[in-house]
């Protein structure tokens, strides 16, 4: 009887796991980071207002605040984006462009558009890469680095699954990736970023949670140096809106006389 | 035997369990990284999280000011404010001595500048962007203040449509892509208003712009634009002419009829090459062209390329002197000119390199056919030898005054052109961002004269006190043997220290 019992849990752990893996098996790495990118980020062109405010030993030191218009290339996949800086005064109405590969600011005080670097970093720890919209999927190959339960800012346990990414396109901030996406609403928990070498250069949270443009997306990530852990930036993503942005707005030409939406 | 089958039944759950176990970890070394973020940052943001909307996503207390959208707002001015006092050591002796030895030896200046540009009214637009002047200026022998106006710009846009533009008005239109000498702008001649610093960002924003009538027309992949500036006639001494105080130098950058035609194209992803067709005064046709490319994510390379048909700098100059009234037709000026207007290039092309540690160095060579060479150089050195030895003799003082007076006007003729005087040059500039602490950071700027030795060097350091408050400190020095281009110059060095307010 003992015996039997014990056979029969088994069994039913066993086939339990394998129909649990069989069920997890139909989804690729590609297509996880595939459906969190479509978290992340809204399916029609857009514009949200980022605060970014840079902590060094729990206190603020620099604030930024600027607007991001973002439209996907029906050809490429990936993001273009144009980014307007609202503040500090000092930046006011610079402008960044990020049209595949190719970035460019413009400076309206020395009216020169420079061509930047994706390595070219604006604040902080959060790099080019960290403000703007991309998706994930189109820049990596990705691979399931396993299951796992981590939590959240809050302390909440998430069951995720940890997807490794490496760099495909030579052009992105960062060489490797590690992602942790909640399984059941592959939305984005935690995310490790490398440089070519393999150095830890950041770790970043995403949390706060909210319905923006019809789904629920992280609305905050806080960003951890590598180096100084006790430099933390924060990110807050709102003001989400849904845009119509022609294509000719993602030429360097257009910079100068950008000004937004009304 | 049914204690064995149950023991390794056990065994088989265990082993189960670990297999499961290893792919659905709790992973609580990852855990320990939430520990790095103070909690006061989490509850700001938690109790933030309380005050949104949770619907709209809105946060009820922080939209951006005047509750405008993505942070567009019907009239934007800028306000800023910059306080700077400079101090100069004068070269002495000067191989090549100055006509006048009053040079300014301390500067103290206060400029406000004031920008404002309109989006409302459909698709009208207006642009005002001026800077108001007050300086001090000390020499050996004397001092004395004086106020200036600078309308940088001031032009209507109207934008019909999303894909066309065109504009009316002063205008500081600037092409080029490299960092330190643009040969593809074409409107740089004359335009920086009043050189009261040598720091490059300073005389990038402090150009003014031409009189124009200009339209853009951009589409997804390519952009055409024309730019049309007709010379204007204004009597220099009437009061719309002068800049002093609110006088505005109309005609300042409008001596000549000026045309411009641009297109590019995308022939790759991140390649779009510009092609321009400059012409001046109906015969001065030039032909520009630039492009960029990225590679990886850390290197940017670029280059840009004139062909002009005009004269060496040393005929413009004598050209320029005549024009003023400072030399005559009959006049010879102490180089021999050129004869005719010949195909002159003029190329740059470098690239930047980004590191982690916040540093992005540019690296540019630069060619100015139109510049001296190696002869020219001893020529002009040889000239000024002898013209500042006719100084000592009264009978020829003058006329030796009259050939300094001509050699420093090559210089300022290649100043305000914003030309190299020499043919080659090497630049090369430096700008690390948060160099010690977060408020710091640092600019360096080497330029090599590679036709003639000599070089100049300028380092500036920047902190930001606050968000508005900025204090910088730049030292400039200009170095090499007293028969180089910089080993020459009229200082060997200059401080200057400076504190820049934005007010809105």
């Amino acid at each position: 009887m003992h015996v039997r019992l014990i056979t029969f849990v088994l069994l039913v752990v066993f086939f339990g796991l394998m129909t649990g893996v069989h069920a997890e098996e139909k989804l690729t790495a590609n297509q996880i980071v595939a459906a969190c990118d479509k978290v992340r980020n809204p399916e029609k062109p857009f514009s949200f207002v980022e605060d970014l405010v840079v902590y060094k030993s729990n206190k603020p030191i620099k604030k930024m605040r600027l607007v991001v218009y973002a439209k996907e290339d029906e050809d490429s996949g990936q993001f273009r984006s144009l980014i307007r800086f609202l503040a500090p005064p000092r930046d006011k109405n610079k402008i960044m462009m990020k049209n595949g590969n190719v970035l460019w600011f413009h400076d309206p005080s020395t009216k020169a558009s420079v061509r930047i670097s994706p390595k070219q970093r604006l604040l902080g720890q959060a790099s080019n890469g960290d403000i703007m919209s991309v998706n994930l999927a189109k820049d990596y190959e990705a691979e399931i680095g396993g299951q796992e339960t981590i939590k959240d800012t809050k302390r909440k346990n998430r069951d995720c699954y940890k997807i490794d990414l490496s760099a495909i396109n030579n052009s992105v901030t960062y060489d490797k990736i590690e992602f942790w996406i909640e399984k059941k609403t592959f939305i984005p928990i935690k995310g490790k970023f490398y440089s070519e070498s393999g150095r830890l250069l950041k770790t970043a949270y995403y949390r706060n949670m909210k319905y923006h443009l019809g789904r629920k997306r992280p609305s905050e990530t806080i960003i951890i140096d590598g180096l100084d852990r006790k430099q933390i930036t924060k990110i807050t993503h709102k003001n989400y809106q849904f845009q119509t942005i022609p294509d000719s707005w993602f030429q360097k030409e257009y910079l100068p006389r950008f000004k937004g939406l009304n | 035997m049914k204690a064995i089958r149950i023991y390794w039944l056990q065994v088989i759950f265990i082993v189960i369990l670990a297999i499961w176990g290893t792919g659905q970890s709790l992973a609580s070394d990852e855990d320990l990284d939430i520990d790095a973020i103070p909690e006061e940052i989490l509850f700001e943001s938690e109790n933030a999280e309380l005050n949104t909307d949770q619907m709209s996503g809105q946060p009820s207390d922080s939209l951006p000011e005047n509750g405008e959208i993505g942070g567009n707002r019907l009239i934007s001015l800028d306000i800023t404010s910059e306080t700077s006092l400079q101090k100069h050591s004068i070269r002495k002796p000067l191989v090549v001595p100055l006509p006048n030895d009053d040079v300014v030896t301390d500067r103290f200046r206060q400029s406000i500048n004031f920008f404002l540009s309109t989006n409302g009214s459909g698709s009208l637009g207006l642009t005002v962007n001026d800077t108001l002047h007050w300086i001090y200026e000390e020499t050996d022998e004397s001092a004395d203040d004086s106020g200036s106006n600078h309308l940088k710009e001031l032009y209507v846009t109207w934008e019909p449509d999303i894909s066309f533009i065109g504009e009316l008005g002063r205008i500081n239109l600037k092409n080029g892509i490299a960092a330190g000498f643009n040969p593809t702008d074409y409107f740089k001649k004359n335009a920086v208003g009043a050189r009261y610093s040598d720091d490059q960002t300073y005389l990038r924003e402090n150009r003014i712009g031409t009189w124009m009538a200009r339209m853009e027309a951009i589409f997804s992949s390519a952009m055409i634009g024309l730019a049309y500036a007709p010379k204007m006639e204004i009597d220099e001494d009437s009061n719309w002419q002068k800049r002093e105080y609110f006088g505005l130098g109309l005609a300042d950058l409008n001596h000549d009829d000026h045309g411009l035609a641009k297109f590019s194209f995308k022939i790759f992803d991140d390649t779009k090459p510009e092609f321009i067709y400059y012409l001046e005064d109906s015969d001065r046709p030039h032909f520009g062209f630039s492009i960029s490319s990225g590679f990886g994510k850390r290197v940017i390379a670029y280059a840009e390329f004139s062909l002009g048909n005009r004269y060496n700098i040393i005929s413009e100059t004598a050209n320029q002197l005549r024009e003023d009234g400072l030399l005559s037709e009959e006049q010879e000026f102490v180089f021999s000119e050129d004869k005719e207007k010949s195909h002159y290039r003029q190329y740059a092309f470098g690239f930047s390199y980004t590191e982690d540690i916040k540093r992005t160095t540019t690296f540019e060579y630069h060619y100015n056919e139109a510049g001296f060479n190696k002869n020219d150089w001893k020529a002009y050195f040889d000239e000024g030898e002898q013209a500042a030895k006719m100084l000592e003799n009264a009978a020829t003082a003058a006329y030796g005054n009259a050939i300094l007076g001509q050699l420093w006007a090559i210089r300022d003729w290649s100043r305000n052109a914003d030309e190299p005087l020499s043919q080659e040059n090497l630049f090369i500039r430096s700008q690390w961002q948060e160099v010690w602490g977060d408020n710091f950071d640092l600019t360096g700027l080497l330029s090599i004269d590679l036709t003639n030795g000599g070089f100049i060097f300028q380092s500036k350091a920047d902190y930001e006190w606050h968000d508005s408050l900025f204090i910088s400190f730049a030292a400039t020095f200009y170095q090499g043997s007293s028969r180089t281009q910089y080993g020459s110059s009229l200082y060997s060095s200059s401080l200057e220290a400076m504190i820049s307010y934005y007010f809105l």
